[in-house]
């Protein structure tokens, strides 16, 4: 006769709770703790000197029970066309709360003419959970039972800086892209970890 | 009274056995097998002729029991400071450089100044820990059951590309400057059974 345990056996050491990802093409699926259904991306986006809101990047999240960290990872593009080296500045919010230390920026090599710099980029953090009190601007959490919306926004330098735009299929087939093709879907990526 | 199986739940069918997951802030992470401290970054680093750790990289890891691939993926920031900015990177195990980890980046060259270039490492390796023997070089290893020191490591091109890690140039239409001018490693390790 075998062990209890034979039949019986303890559950996996494995930390990770559950992996979201999604482009964001206005589909509607089933997490652990709820049930999303994710923006329906349908143009790129140009940034101005203001910041505007990541519209594919948004996401009411609720993580599985006894979860101790989120990391948040976001593949997109900028495509400096015509925008010199296409200073860019991004912000990563909590429920509209700056997580100011996942603060970044990213550009090209600055030229007058020929803006033809296309890269992609990671907006990247993963928030601790694990926190005695919220301080959102250092990415910790203390207490996350229901929906809060993550985000990313986005804002060119300044007027000569600005107008690169976020996720646009600029060239494609060997020529200049028109629509439905002229835009490409980021990819979110959530981990939520015991 | 619960049910038999909420006691003692099924055994997971995927092969993952643990992922380390974090920012390089200080913060310390508990796994089932270990608990990590990730570096504290607090300011940028620049970059000499020779390779220098880069800061926030540096991870003592011990894969859990029945590990057979070890993935790793750091992401930091690239600022070019003089022309193209180029920065070679690679990771080390145990200060031995995983050959086929370096990798390059860099802007594109210009001689009118604004020097502009800031873009995103991604070092990433998949270690195998199933070989008969250890050829860290390649990133093999036949026994991988103690703690062993896994970082990136970095270096500009010459005197002439110079560049930094960690950095963000700018912040809001000026310059950045304090803890907006630091911008801390990602780094995650996924253990696979």
């Amino acid at each position: 006769m075998g062990n209890f345990t034979d039949f019986f056996s303890s559950g996996s050491g494995n930390n990770l709770l559950e992996i979201v990802q999604y482009i964001p093409d206005g589909r509607t699926f089933e997490g652990a703790s709820t049930n999303y259904t994710t923006p329906n991306m349908t143009s790129y986006l140009t940034t101005t000197t203001s910041y505007q809101t990541m519209t594919p990047s948004v996401i009411s999240y609720v993580p599985p029970s006894d979860t101790r960290y989120v990391r948040y990872e976001y593949n997109t593009k900028q495509s400096n066309i015509n925008a010199y080296s296409g200073i860019t500045n991004y912000k990563f919010y909590v429920d509209n709360v700056e997580v100011e230390a996942a603060w970044k920026n990213f550009s090209a090599q600055y030229y007058n003419s020929y803006g033809y710099a296309v890269f992609p980029i990671v907006l990247a953090y993963t928030l601790d959970l694990t926190a005695s009190s919220d301080d959102v601007a250092n990415g910790k959490i203390s207490n996350w039972t229901s929906a809060k919306t993550l985000k990313w926004m986005c804002r060119g330098h300044n007027g000569t800086y600005d107008g690169v735009d976020m996720d646009r299929n600029y060239w494609r087939n060997g020529g200049g892209t028109g629509a439905p093709y002229n835009f490409t879907y980021p990819l979110l990526t959530i981990y939520a970890y015991s | 009274m619960s049910n038999l199986s909420s006691i003692f739940p099924a055994s997971s069918s995927n092969n993952i056995l643990e992922i380390i997951d974090g920012v390089a802030d200080g913060r310390t992470i508990t796994t089932n097998s270990n608990s990590y401290t990730f570096q504290n970054v607090t300011s940028s680093t620049t970059l000499t002729d020779s390779y220098q750790d880069v800061p926030g990289t540096s991870l003592s890891y011990t894969p859990p029991t029945g590990a057979t691939q070890v993935a790793v993926r750091y992401y930091f920031k690239h600022r070019g400071s003089s022309y193209s900015g180029i920065l070679g990177y690679k990771i080390l195990v145990d200060n031995t450089t995983v050959l086929p980890s370096n990798k390059h980046i860099a802007g594109n060259y210009t001689l009118g100044g604004n020097n502009h270039p800031q873009f995103l490492c991604h070092a990433s390796y998949v270690f195998d820990l199933t070989a008969s023997s250890d050829n860290i070089s390649q990133g093999i290893f036949s026994s991988w059951t103690t703690a062993k020191t896994i970082k990136v490591q970095a270096r500009r091109l010459s005197s002439g590309y110079t560049a930094m890690v960690n950095s963000n140039r700018w912040f809001d239409g000026g310059g950045a400057s304090g803890a907006r001018e630091v911008d801390r490693p990602v780094i995650q390790i996924i253990a696979y059974g």
